[in-house]
């Protein structure tokens, strides 16, 4: 009847068979969607349409690529040439478009697992500080300057603003040396800041275009009302959440006007001065006047949106490049009746402005380095970069761009007079700069800073208590 | 034969005692002691696998305690052992500091509402009703959401301009309320989310409790001329505490590391209102990429968790023991 | 004589209203998020907001079958990859912890007291201890051992949550066996395992169907453990839909309708298999 040997042998053989599954499986886990190895350097020329080339590539053909961006008109004017770029150099490529925030996290988890996953992803020299700290960056240099990969004639990095290009270098030493060093990344876009403004609600109020900040809070209140529809109108809209971007670029924007500096030459933080005090306190004032109760936790996606669906009057110290979002009328309300003007001014006359950069950086856990090199060089030329402007990524970084007629032809149009925005654009690119450390824990000073903002804002008040709290913690970090 | 009857005294002193027997049974030559220790060996090997997996998740809880005494980041190559390093900071931190309050005043809400708020409505699903399988369904429906989808769908009611909630509240004359976006009301949003998601625990256990009390003794009440309000006090609710203090016990533990219903909805925000340890902890290591401090949040929540639910737990099985006792 | 009135006893007054308002604030949120993955993108912004509209599919096909919308990125058309995911690491979880855990609850229900409570204890406070306390140190050995953004390292990790289930649910049932009849087949001869294999489980099948559908939706609902450990390969639904969630309102249609397909499973359990619900989440301790 029953055997009791026989029985006991099937299970510890099945498990036996479990286990052994397991490990196997844990060992061939490790592999990438990115199967295939690319082939030695010295290759030969593979068949290519004649135009739009740039390079002897060698054969990267059949390699796939991973990206990891993070949600932004840039991303809406790739996609659409994707398909292009993988006919031409038989390179498959996939995209994962995540969220900012999430975003941001996934990449610093999958950067730090080291399994190179994604071989490119979107970034900037804020968050790259800690990238290349890490080691997890692959620099360019190399690739750029190799004839076999790069046409240095055809690619012309003298076209890419000095600033912009030189803002991907850095020399992995803390608190300096940004522009020199490796190239840890490729621009796709710049943002500075501007006031955006409706041209009907501002004349429908008598309100002038404020050239001081003080200007804005008089604006914002009157710009604040009821309409006809029983539609209620807000003045002011901007980011305001407790995240490193306030006193990094938008309300870092008003603090430079106000001659804030983070550190100063000596080391010492601005934080606390009494013009940070003042530019603070005016601010949380403008937006209790000016903005709705949810204010206080906007991002970027909702100032974005929120401006476009006509419910603000003035977008103040936002980013230009959300321009091709409110210019399209199948994506905003105010299509037709939108302005730019220059940011308002501090109170010694002064302005400044943040200055932001997105770009792409390569992975140096990637499997597929030469492919991805490819991939970079072909989006950062002066074809397919127009094409991503005229499809709603701003603002170029080429010079050339900027020439192109079809580029041109649309930045025309923009704004309540002609040729508006790109003279506003052109005249904030003079004062826009990054004027912070690099340092890879940055991001989380300047979170602390923001909380600090934010907490006046909830609190009403207690600015100053506020504000030094926030840079004695800083120090203190600082000094960990 | 002599077998079957020796089986059969055996049978009495189950779980095993070894007791010596003699067997001439012709089935087997082993000893009945060598069988019950090649038993004994087999329940061991059938408990082998999950006791392999218990180490191994021993493991990583152990790693990541020592995590906790270095000063290790994600993006540097060198770890240093700080020894008390990351605690001493974290105790003296404000948001750290913070971050405990919440939790704890986020464990007492959950506590106060949904206990009390289950009891009622086990109470109504104790009434038999046409309806009833219907209510049955649908009481458990919150609690199989995915948490995640549950913060979604009540974020986009709770928006303050355009939600549908404060447009119901405004159409029948009331206020408007922040919900989410305010740091004073922020916290109090969460905990109805939660009370949404697992007040139907509370009620599916209270109302076992309830079904569960002894007939005879609501009879005997009834014919003793207590009112139903008086049996319910007097006889059900007795009863009923070691049920409620299970659903304690759970209720307090998750809600001690809520995490998926408070990051997707808020991250913590607005300021640090919902930031409870679990949330910090995970910030910690992904956005500011400071492992060591994030496993020595982690670990303190876990010493807070452990003691509290061993406190309970052991409350649990005193009262039920008792309550079983007495009736 | 007084005329007959109908009486409508205060009692029936309250219950009614109680289920009234018990049934809105339970059922509400879901239905006004169904509605929205119904509803055209100006139905959804529109204010105040819309009860009745023209209903379309276009956000559930957008989803599963990745339409293009001018101008729109299209991250979520994923979605049917992340539920694919999510099958794969909770079917596999949950079948990993029924071989491993239907013998080891049973072990446990039949032998003594001593080192196996203790475990048995263990493994009950994995359910309440904070998850992260043990993956994000997993989150840097899996990279060692080659398991981050892998299935089985997704489904291994996701036994802390399906193996306490399946142990202590089943711990409860086995205990229930009569142990007479276990006898009767010892006396045939068989030993442990035929016992558990050919005696105790096809009594307790009704027992593992409930524990293994309990398991499989705590393990589907899960976001912590995906956020953490999947990367680009492995992502379950939950993770998929926070990730390329941006409140951008123009994909709100889309969010509900991916929410509303993930909460599919919960669903389905909550109408059909509520039976032995109660058992299953107070982890054996109530039937």
């Amino acid at each position: 009847m029953y055997s009791n040997n026989y029985k006991i042998l099937q299970i510890i053989i099945s498990l036996l068979i479990v286990f052994m599954i397991s490990t196997l499986a844990a060992c061939a886990g490790g592999a990438t969607p990115t199967e295939q190895a690319p082939p030695p350097e010295a290759a030969e020329e593979q068949a290519e349409p004649a135009q739009e080339e740039e390079v002897q590539a060698p054969s990267t053909e059949g390699a796939e690529l991973s990206l990891l961006l993070i949600s932004h008109p840039f991303v809406d004017s790739l996609e659409p040439l994707i398909p292009e770029f993988e006919k031409e150099t038989g390179i498959k490529v996939n995209l994962e478009v995540l969220a900012e925030q999430p975003g941001f996290e996934k990449i610093l988890s999958d950067l730090s697992s080291g399994t190179g996953t994604y071989d490119l992803f979107m970034t900037d020299p804020l968050h790259n500080w800690q990238y290349a700290s890490g080691g997890w960056l692959e620099p360019l240099d190399g690739y750029l300057d190799d004839p076999n990969l790069t046409d240095a004639v055809a690619y012309d990095v003298d076209d890419f603003f000095p600033g912009i290009w030189g803002a991907g270098k850095w020399n992995l030493e803390p608190m300096t040396g940004i522009g020199e060093g490796q190239l840890w990344a490729v621009p796709i876009n710049y943002e500075t800041y501007l006031l955006a403004y409706r041209p009907s609600i501002l004349a429908s109020q008598g309100v002038e275009i404020p050239k001081t900040y003080d200007d804005v809070l008089d604006a914002a209140i009157k710009l604040t009302y009821v309409d006809e529809d029983g539609q209620e109108v807000y003045g002011v809209i901007t980011r305001f959440d407790k995240y490193w971007d306030l006193p990094y670029l938008t309300f870092g924007t008003m603090l430079q006007s106000y001659g804030v500096e983070m550190i100063d030459e000596e080391g010492n933080l601005g934080i606390c001065t009494p013009e940070s005090i003042a530019a603070t306190e005016l601010f949380i004032d403008i937006i209790s006047q000016g903005s709705p109760e949810g204010a206080g936790a906007f991002t970027w996606y909702e100032a974005l949106q929120g401006f476009a669906s006509g419910q603000y009057a003035m977008s103040l110290d936002e980013a230009d490049l959300f321009a091709p979002v409110y210019e399209n009328p199948e994506e905003s309300q105010v299509s037709d009746d939108v302005g730019y003007a220059l940011t308002p001014l501090g109170p010694d006359g002064g302005r400044l402005a943040g200055a932001w950069i997105w770009q792409m950086s390569m992975n140096s856990a990637s499997e597929n380095k030469e492919a991805a090199w490819q991939f970079l060089q072909w989006l950062t030329s002066k074809d397919t970069l127009v094409k991503t402007h005229l499809g709603g990524n701003m603002n170029p970084v080429r010079l050339s761009s900027w020439e192109d007629p079809d580029v041109s032809a649309m930045v025309e149009a923009w704004g309540e007079t002609p040729g508006q925005y790109r003279e506003v654009v052109s005249e904030m690119a003079k004062v826009a700069g990054i004027r912070f450390p690099p340092h890879p824990e940055l991001t989380r000073w300047l979170d602390r800073w923001a909380e600090a903002i934010q907490q006046s804002y909830f609190d009403g008040g207690n600015v100053e208590e506020n504000l030094c709290a926030a840079q004695a913690d800083i120090e203190k970090m600082m000094g960990e | 034969m002599t077998e079957l009857r020796l089986r059969h005294s055996f049978q009495h002193n189950f779980p095993y005692k070894p007791i010596l027997m003699i067997s001439n049974s012709k089935h087997s030559a082993r000893s009945l002691t060598a069988r019950l220790s090649d038993d004994k060996f087999q329940y061991y090997l059938m408990f082998l696998p999950a006791l392999i997996l218990l180490v191994g998740i021993m493991y990583p809880f152990i790693t990541g305690v020592y995590i906790s005494f270095t000063n290790e980041k994600l993006y540097l190559p060198t770890v240093e052992f700080i020894g008390f390093g990351n605690y001493v900071n974290l105790i003296s931190d404000r948001v750290f500091q913070q971050s405990v309050v919440t939790v704890i005043k986020y464990t007492l809400l959950v506590l106060v509402i949904q206990i009390p708020l289950g009891f009622a409505v086990a109470i109504l699903l104790d009434e038999t009703s046409p309806l009833q399988k219907f209510f049955r369904s649908s009481v458990v429906l919150p609690l199989l959401i995915p948490p995640i989808i549950a913060g979604l769908m009540w974020k986009t009611m709770m928006q303050p301009e355009a939600g549908v909630i404060n447009w119901a509240l405004q159409s029948i004359g009331l206020p408007a309320f922040s919900w989410l976006s305010n740091p004073k009301t922020a916290l109090f949003s969460i905990v109805i989310i939660d009370t949404w998601v697992f007040m139907p625990f509370a009620a599916l256990i209270l109302l076992a409790g309830l079904q569960s009390v002894s007939h005879e003794i609501i009879e005997a009440s009834k014919i003793d001329g207590a009112s139903t309000w008086q049996i319910l006090r007097f006889v059900k609710l007795p009863w009923m505490t070691p049920y409620i203090l299970l659903v304690m016990v759970f209720r307090v533990a998750d809600s001690l590391k809520t995490f998926e219903l408070i990051y997707p909805t808020t991250r913590g925000g607005p300021l640090n209102a919902t930031r409870v340890m679990h949330v910090l902890g995970y910030e910690e290591a992904f956005r500011w990429a400071n492992m060591g401090r994030a496993m020595a949040i982690i670990f303190m929540l876990w010493l807070i968790s452990y003691i509290v639910s061993n406190r309970l737990v052991k409350t649990w099985e005193k009262s039920s023991e008792e309550t079983k006792g007495e009736f | 004589m007084s005329s007959r009135v109908s009486r409508i006893s205060p009692r029936t007054v309250y219950v009614t209203l109680g289920y009234l308002a018990f049934t809105i604030f339970v059922i509400f949120p879901i239905i006004w998020v169904f509605m929205m993955s119904l509803k055209e993108f100006r139905d959804i912004i529109a204010y105040p907001p819309k009860f009745i509209f023209t209903p379309t599919l276009k956000n559930y096909a957008a989803i599963l079958f990745g339409s293009e919308t001018a101008g729109l990125t299209t991250g979520i058309s994923d979605y049917v990859n992340f539920l694919k995911n999510s099958i794969i690491i909770s079917g596999g979880a949950v079948l990993l912890s029924t071989i491993i855990g239907l013998p080891a609850a049973y072990s446990l229900a039949r032998s003594s007291i001593g080192i196996k409570s203790m475990v048995a204890f263990t493994f009950l406070s994995f359910r309440f201890a904070p998850e992260l306390a043990v993956i994000l140190p997993l989150y840097k050995i899996y990279q060692e051992l080659n398991l981050y953004d892998t299935f089985i390292g997704l489904i291994l990790v996701h036994q802390l949550i399906t193996l306490p289930l399946v142990i202590w649910i089943m711990l409860s049932f086995f205990r229930e066996v009569p142990i007479e009849i276990e006898e009767a087949a010892r006396v045939d001869g068989a030993n442990v395992w035929q016992v558990l294999l050919n005696v105790a489980i096809p009594i307790v099948r009704p027992g593992i169907a409930s524990a293994l559908i309990i398991a499989f939706i705590f393990s589907w609902n899960n976001l912590i453990f995906g956020l953490v450990l999947a990367g680009g390969n492995t992502q379950p639904v939950t993770v998929g839909i926070l990730q390329t969630m941006n409140f951008d309102q123009i994909k709100w249609g889309w969010m509900a309708a991916a929410a509303m397909i993930a909460a599919v499973p919960g669903m389905l359990i909550a109408i059909y298999f509520q039976r032995h619900l109660v058992r299953g989440l107070t982890m054996g301790a109530l039937k």
